[in-house]
């Protein structure tokens, strides 16, 4: 099965999503005995692919199981079909609202097969949204590969099992008239080498027909990381790019135009919000990770939400010891207050988007109070390091 | 309150004080207590955003936005609101870069750091490249102003109408290039980069040619800001009157027509705009470059019009290199639609187009890349000073390559402006 949710509008447009994660390679290292390719390039079996698409496909399926769930919501265009494929060394299955099912493999045939469906129901309507997501191995040749879990089944042509990205969506832009949102999560290593002594090129998943006019409206494309790049994640866990852009689309960014009710999340700011989340990640990690984004055309958004977008903020005072001795307190324009004790550590907290004052008072006269008016908290992250002498 | 009147009293920033185009606007945001949008418009120095906030509660907020993605924000306490740059910069010469550059130590408020000064970059060295007929050659540098002060140097160039590149390395500067507008004068800013981003080169080098609407422009598209890109070109409307003006300045014309381009909006336009941009300025790759991805997004219906696409990609690379980043993503999105299965007789075109891209280097508006010479773009980073060997057997079918360097070419970062 790769189709896990279709419920396609009465009318008007919808949104139709198709998330592909791939962790098991049979003919790549660490792979099947007996089956590994001639020039595997140096590509393991991933343990987070499989894990990153079923969180992004249980994201997207989570209000169709409970309203009121955090998840796709965007009431202009409502999400209307899913298909998921997973390759993974266990099994991954899916809750959805007619039971739980298991993707099928994500080999190349149905990688093909499910992105003609894709391709077919978003050319359905003018105004329909389409979300494409892979996440697995990929290689920046002449242009961006993707690798199916078949990649190296013929040590002769180990490429006519990897697809061409930057040529699906040359396509893909030329046959839907709405938004597309292509979200790659996998690596860019540059390999020029390899292109030109293994005959490396494989087809798109469909070729673009150049006689006809490109016709989107908006095109999105959000990469984990930059040309020539490694994207990252840890053993086992959802990847840190899927990671941050599954945080930036529950809540943790959106925009409000002028008389609209409601917060919209579109390329540009998705993408914005993707690289702020990476980079407060990079602190703590040990390789840094920086993605990369092409956003053309109108801006159309992907997620409208009634609630304002919050922002994870982190205010400290130094020196540590004039931080123990202060007490801090966040007031909203509105008057809403978030008081901390500086005894408890770093001022950590999440509140909703807008301004605000930050005070740090010391508790008996230790420091002079600081305090900073009219900072506009942005989600979705907010940092202010404050300082003071005794 | 009905009306809020906001001032931009920057008297030397977002322009160098001789520009073509000195009165350029920057995007403003009135903002509610949430964060949530108001109203929004432009402002320049001549003129005032003119804002009806009458639908509006309190507090209000007003954002101003600077080509660097660093923004500014005040509080509305009346019907009048002025940003000023009284104390932008610490030289007036080096203050019209300030806004393109989202830490500094050119801000005069900023105590300069060893960290942040450009001394510890003595002994990296500039080297300028000009194309002539189709080959990249070490020219003389001879820039006619040269400033510098703890922060920065700073050079003034005279450029013909051919393409232009200014290399820099050093042994703790990776070599980079970076493409200069040519057929002007063009100031470029060099000092140390203070950016967080990981991408990020030790010396960040700011271009300009004088058309700070243009630039501006750029300088959001680079950082896919649509938003207030798209409030910069709406007040005129800017990015069309940058094309049609192109036989008075073709380079800000590029700058349009990339705009146009990148919001979807050049289907609006005649295709003769295009067409002419792209013959009557034959020194400008990105002319080529620009119709190419026309005619291409267009639909090329027929096998005579797909010639004509393949010939203006094969042109952009005989006149050297795009001006701008904005080109290095159309040439890569032209390529990739035109590349033949197989075997092609412009495998050398295409061959370049994917090194220029494997290449390329971030540098905000401005085109950056690595490689010996602007004929050999290499995604292989050299470091120390440049040697005498340069590649000139190289397959040139279609594109521009080098010749040796003369030893007048290359200057010291330590002999500028002192």
């Amino acid at each position: 099965l790769t189709t896990l949710y279709n419920v396609l509008p009465a009318a008007g447009p919808g949104t139709h999503v198709l998330a592909i994660g791939v962790g098991k390679y049979p003919h790549l290292l660490g792979g099947e005995a007996g089956k590994l390719t001639a020039k595997p390039l140096g590509l393991k079996q991933l343990s987070s692919p499989p894990l990153s698409a079923a969180k992004l496909l249980e994201w997207c399926l989570a209000p169709t199981l409970v309203p009121s769930a955090v998840g796709y919501r965007n009431p202009s265009c409502p999400l209307a079909s899913v298909d998921g494929l997973i390759s993974s060394a266990t099994p991954v299955s899916i809750a959805t609202p007619t039971g739980t099912q298991v993707p099928q493999a994500a080999t190349l045939e149905n990688i093909d097969i499910a992105f003609s469906a894709w391709l077919n129901r978003l050319k359905g309507h003018d105004d329909n949204i389409g979300l494409f997501y892979f996440c697995g191995h990929g290689i920046m040749v002449a242009d961006h590969y993707l690798l199916a879990e078949d990649f190296g089944h013929s040590s002769n042509k180990p490429w006519d099992r990897a697809f061409d990205l930057s040529n699906t969506i040359r396509a893909v832009e030329r046959e839907v008239k709405g938004a597309v949102f292509f979200l790659i999560d996998a690596c860019r290593m540059i390999a020029l080498d390899v292109a030109l002594t293994f005959g490396g090129n494989p087809s798109a998943l469909k070729a673009a027909d150049l006689k006809k006019e490109v016709t989107r409206q908006s095109l999105s494309v959000i990469k984990a990381t930059g040309e020539g790049k490694l994207a990252f994640a840890r053993e086992n866990q959802v990847s840190r790019f899927t990671d941050a852009l599954l945080a930036a689309l529950s809540g943790r960014c959106g925009v409000k135009a002028a008389g609209a009710t409601t917060w919209d999340v579109d390329g540009e700011t998705l993408a914005s919000a993707v690289r702020r989340l990476l980079d407060n990640g990079n602190k703590a990690a040990k390789q840094s990770q920086v993605s990369a984004q092409e956003i053309s055309g109108s801006s159309i958004a992907l997620i409208k939400s009634a609630s304002i977008p919050s922002a994870a903020v982190e205010i400290d005072l130094t020196p540590e010891e004039m931080r123990n001795r202060a007490k801090f307190l966040l007031t909203s324009a509105k008057g809403q207050e978030y008081p901390h004790d500086g005894a408890n550590g770093l001022f950590r907290a999440v509140v909703p988007r807008g301004f605000y004052t930050v005070e740090a008072k010391p508790k008996g006269g230790e420091f002079a109070a600081l305090k900073f008016e009219d900072q506009e908290i942005v989600p979705p992250v907010f940092d202010l390091p404050m300082r003071t002498s005794a | 309150m009905n009306d809020l009147t906001v001032s931009l009293h920057y008297n030397t920033a977002t322009a160098p004080p001789d520009a073509q185009s000195s009165d350029v606007a920057l995007p403003l945001r009135v903002l509610d207590a949430d964060g949530g949008l108001v109203v929004e418009g432009t402002a320049s120095r001549s003129t005032p955003a003119q804002l009806d906030v009458s639908r509006a509660g309190e507090p209000l907020f007003v954002r101003l936005t600077w080509p660097s993605g660093k923004t500014e924000t005040k509080r509305v306490e009346g019907p009048q609101l002025v940003f000023d740059d009284a104390s932008i910069s610490r030289n007036e010469w080096a203050a019209w870069a300030v806004p393109r550059l989202k830490t500094s130590g050119l801000a005069a408020e900023s105590p300069i750091s060893e960290k942040a000064g450009i001394g510890r970059f003595d002994r990296a060295w500039l080297r300028l490249w000009q194309l002539k007929e189709q080959k990249w050659s070490a020219a003389t540098f001879a820039p006619t102003q040269r400033y510098r002060n703890e922060a920065a140097v700073q050079l003034d160039f005279t450029l013909d109408q051919t393409g232009w590149c200014l290399q820099l390395g050093g042994a703790t500067v990776p070599w980079v290039i970076i493409s200069l507008p040519p057929g002007g004068r063009c100031r470029v800013l060099i000092t140390p980069n203070g950016s967080n981003d990981p991408r990020k080169e030790p010396l960040k080098v700011v271009v300009t040619g004088f058309r700070s609407d243009a630039e501006t422009l750029l300088e959001f598209l680079s950082r896919d800001s649509l938003r207030a890109a798209r409030s910069v070109a709406n007040y005129a409307p800017l990015a069309t009157k940058m094309l049609e003006g192109k036989f008075d300045d073709p380079v800000a014309a590029v700058a349009g027509a990339y705009f146009l381009l990148r919001t979807g909006e050049w289907k609006g336009i005649p295709p003769w705009w295009f067409e002419n941009l792209d013959l009557r300025f034959p020194w400008i790759a990105d002319g080529s470059i620009i119709r190419c991805a026309v005619l291409t997004r267009a639909g090329l219906p027929d096998d005579d019009s797909r010639k004509k696409a393949l010939s203006r990609l094969t042109e952009s690379l005989k006149r050297g290199v795009p001006i701008f980043a904005e080109g290095l993503s159309l040439l890569h999105e032209s390529a990739s639609a035109l590349r033949p299965e197989g075997k092609s007789e412009r495998a050398s075109v295409f061959e370049m187009i994917d090194r220029l891209a494997a290449s390329s280097l971030w540098a905000g508006a401005a085109f950056a890349f690595s490689g010996d010479d602007p004929g050999s773009p290499n995604p292989k980073r050299h470091r120390g000073m440049p040697t005498q060997h340069h590649r000139t057997d190289r397959k040139t079918v279609d594109s521009a390559s080098a010749t040796e360097p003369e030893s007048s070419s290359i200057i010291m970062l330590r002999d500028i402006g002192r």
